[in-house]
């Protein structure tokens, strides 16, 4: 659908690993409720309010010609990262916009290699492809550990531990093989496109346990491309039955309109439906130290909630977006659980250097997704 | 002095520390239960503030304190925030009032309708212009293959009947004193007998046997072929190519380099058959027609003839799903009262 993702859950893999607790207005004193059957995350974010910052972020954005999108990514995440609190407490993020602002610069200009020159002169991109194959997959788990250790709860900064390896073998190895296998290492490359993202995730000393099934992956996109086969199979018959005859044929304009907004429309379905079962499989299966989270999202819900944001988003010309954002996230970390093994507040700090900005402003330029 | 509670944290430890923060002299004081602290301003950071989110004091041992949005500006003044922040504070300053907010949307919404409606357009009018005729002849040629491949059998026509329609054609385009591109007729039976008219970027016009056949006379040809003149003229087949393709425009107009216009070509032949020309493009092909008519002497009214006759015979042909002139270039009142008005003038 023309929604928008979830910012905190799909760009900030830590902000939703935490036990979830009952909201509480003033801050609550130390040590009583931890202690809770389940806690729940705690959403506070308001649209009225988000659309203000939303506005002047892009606004900025535009007669900065972009200088200023680093300054709008912090606002932004720190909006949602503030307004997301578990048993009271809040997330901050703490990212230093100049070091967004010299990522965003190197990227553009790969960028532009690829996109502008490489339109002009193909052996530009082939270049670029060939550098992007070692550079990607630095960039992504960069991002990775800039993103942990810019986020703050309760004192103590998430970590990331940087595997370069595991981090080829994820992003350019796996999609390297789907090709040979016409696709069928998918729902693997899925897999470990998450297992990369959590497994070396760490709380202060406590540790991320990514303890999903490769079965289970295959099993919803299996499902997921039961309505694709469908739909592609209703394509041959549709284009075979029109060239019947040796007819002279081309589609015309609306026969094209039609097919491009099935298409989509089928296509956003499936997604959405991946999304809601990897998102709580994901979430079933992690665990840190002792405490087990807990997902439990609809797709029916979901789907509602996505029409409806991207009725809005198109009937408003855009401006519902932050309303549409805000809508998203707040289901999303309703969504969310955690069983809780003991008290949080016996967890201690652990120590290791800053990550690199470069990599986040790669994720984000180019829309990866490296998000839960 | 004014006070608030907050949450301290250590930093070493995740568990929370209920204390009480105020501002004296030039430090914060953070008191509670095992906190005692007197942190200068030089070393402790405060983040400007982003809607109502709780606000963090990091101070530079790496430990902070939690302090809610509404209670902490009740103790925040100019004196006890760190300077950095003071133009990120305008920005939050700006949000709050409803007439920034509301002038900031108004003018996103004015550049990017800006942009879109008057920018791309031009800037696909210039790339078109500047093609080069070796460009114009191989995507001329490529499509007319198509077409070829497509929709036409070889024109029943007879060489008789080819050649005066061309020598007519001569005659209108010395009368209109034409001065452009190389014009060249071509004669197809198009499938179904359909009547319709496509002018190629190379100046190449096919004709169709129906269309012949529906005129009754040569000049509601010329009518025709006058519009189609308009339309070889302006570029607007190539035009129409582009605007999709904003990519292609930008890397094309910063670059110079037109080549890159072949990726998209392939598109032509559809183009032809089946999207119809923008209102503008219309109007624009129409008053070429109505400028060169009046100069050949053709009475404008032939056009609206001879439009009259294509929708007569599409509403014979309504089934089908043959392209057909009218597909393309629809007979709008406005189009039609635009040429029998100037028949009507003496």
């Amino acid at each position: 659908m023309g929604a928008p993702e979830d910012p905190s859950a799909d760009t900030n893999p830590t902000t939703a690993d935490n036990p979830p607790v009952e909201a509480s207005a003033t801050l609550p004193p130390s040590g009583t409720s931890d202690t809770a059957q389940l806690w729940r995350l705690e959403f506070s974010g308001d649209h009225r309010e988000y659309f203000r910052i939303w506005i002047v972020n892009t606004f900025l954005t535009l007669i900065t010609c972009g200088v200023f999108a680093a300054w709008a990514k912090v606002r932004k995440k720190r909006y949602f990262c503030g307004h997301t609190k578990l048993l009271g407490f809040a997330f901050d993020y703490t990212a230093d916009p100049v070091r967004l602002l010299l990522g965003n610069s190197v990227v553009f200009v790969l960028f532009l290699g690829y996109a502008f020159f490489g339109a002009a002169y193909p052996w530009i991109k082939f270049i670029t492809l060939a550098i992007g194959a070692f550079v990607i997959p630095w960039l992504i788990v960069r991002a990775l550990a800039f993103n942990a250790r810019n986020t703050v709860h309760r004192g103590l900064s998430f970590r990331y531990r940087a595997n370069y390896l595991n981090g080829f073998v994820t992003y350019v190895v796996m999609p390297l093989l789907c090709i040979p296998t016409l696709g069928l290492l998918y729902p693997y490359f899925s897999y470990m496109r998450k297992k990369l993202a959590i497994e070396y995730l760490r709380f202060g000393d406590n540790v991320f346990h990514f303890e999903g099934k490769v079965k289970a992956f295959y099993g919803f996109y299996l499902i997921a491309a039961i309505p694709l086969v469908l739909w592609f199979i209703g394509l041959c018959v549709w284009i075979a039955l029109s060239t019947n005859g040796g007819k002279k044929w081309l589609p015309d304009q609306s026969e094209i309109l039609f097919n491009t907004i099935v298409s989509f429309a089928i296509f956003s379905f499936v997604k959405l439906f991946v999304r809601v079962r990897k998102f709580n499989h994901v979430w079933n299966h992690t665990r840190l130290d002792g405490h087990q989270l807990r997902a439990d999202m609809k797709f029916s819900r979901l789907l509602k909630l996505q029409l409806v944001n991207g009725a809005a988003v198109i009937g408003t010309l855009g401006l519902a977006f932050p309303w549409a954002s805000i809508r998203l996230a707040r289901y999303t970390l309703s969504c969310l659980s955690i069983v809780p093994d003991g008290d949080l507040s016996r967890v201690y700090k652990l120590g290791i250097g800053k990550g690199a900005a470069l990599g986040d402003a790669a994720t984000d330029f180019l829309g990866f997704d490296i998000g839960l | 002095m004014n006070s608030c509670l907050a949450q301290y944290f250590d930093g070493l430890v995740a568990k929370p520390n209920p204390v009480t923060i105020a501002f004296s002299g030039e430090c914060w004081l953070i008191e509670g239960e095992g906190v005692h602290l007197s942190v200068p301003t030089s070393e402790i950071e405060i983040p400007p503030r982003v809607g109502g989110i709780t606000r963090f004091l990091r101070l530079a041992s790496g430990a902070r304190c939690e302090v809610a949005d509404a209670d902490f500006e009740r103790i925040a003044s100019p004196q006890n925030l760190p300077p950095p922040n003071r133009s990120l504070n305008l920005i939050t300053r700006l949000e709050r009032r409803a007439k920034t907010v509301a002038l900031m949307t108004v003018l996103i919404g004015a550049a990017a309708t800006g942009s879109f409606f008057w920018i791309m357009p031009q800037l696909t009018a210039r790339l078109a212009r500047s093609l080069p005729g070796e460009f114009e002849q191989k995507i001329s040629r490529s499509t007319l293959a198509t077409l070829d491949a497509n929709f036409f059998d070889p024109s029943g026509l007879g060489s008789r009947r080819e050649t005066a329609i061309r020598l007519r054609f001569d005659t209108f385009l010395l009368a209109t004193h034409y001065h452009g591109k190389p014009l060249r007729l071509v004669f197809r039976r198009m499938v179904g007998d359909s009547a319709n008219a496509f002018a190629l970027p190379n100046g190449t016009i096919v004709v169709t046997d129906g269309l012949v056949h529906l005129a009754r006379n040569d000049e509601q040809i010329m009518a025709v072929l006058s519009h189609e003149i308009g339309h070889i003229e302006n570029h607007h087949a190539v035009r129409m190519l582009l605007q999709d393709s904003a990519t292609l425009v930008l890397v094309t107009a910063l670059t110079g380099d037109t080549s890159v216009v072949g990726n998209v070509a392939g598109a032509l032949p559809l183009i032809l058959t089946s999207k119809k020309f923008s209102r503008e493009f219309e109007a624009e092909a129409d008053r070429y027609a109505l400028a060169a008519l009046n100069a050949a002497e053709i009475r404008p009214q032939k056009f609206v003839e001879i439009m009259e006759s294509l929708e007569n015979d599409k509403k014979q042909h309504e089934a089908d799903a043959i392209p057909r002139y009218l597909s393309t270039h629809p007979p709008t009142e406005e189009r039609l009262k635009r040429f029998r008005s100037a028949s009507q003038t003496p």
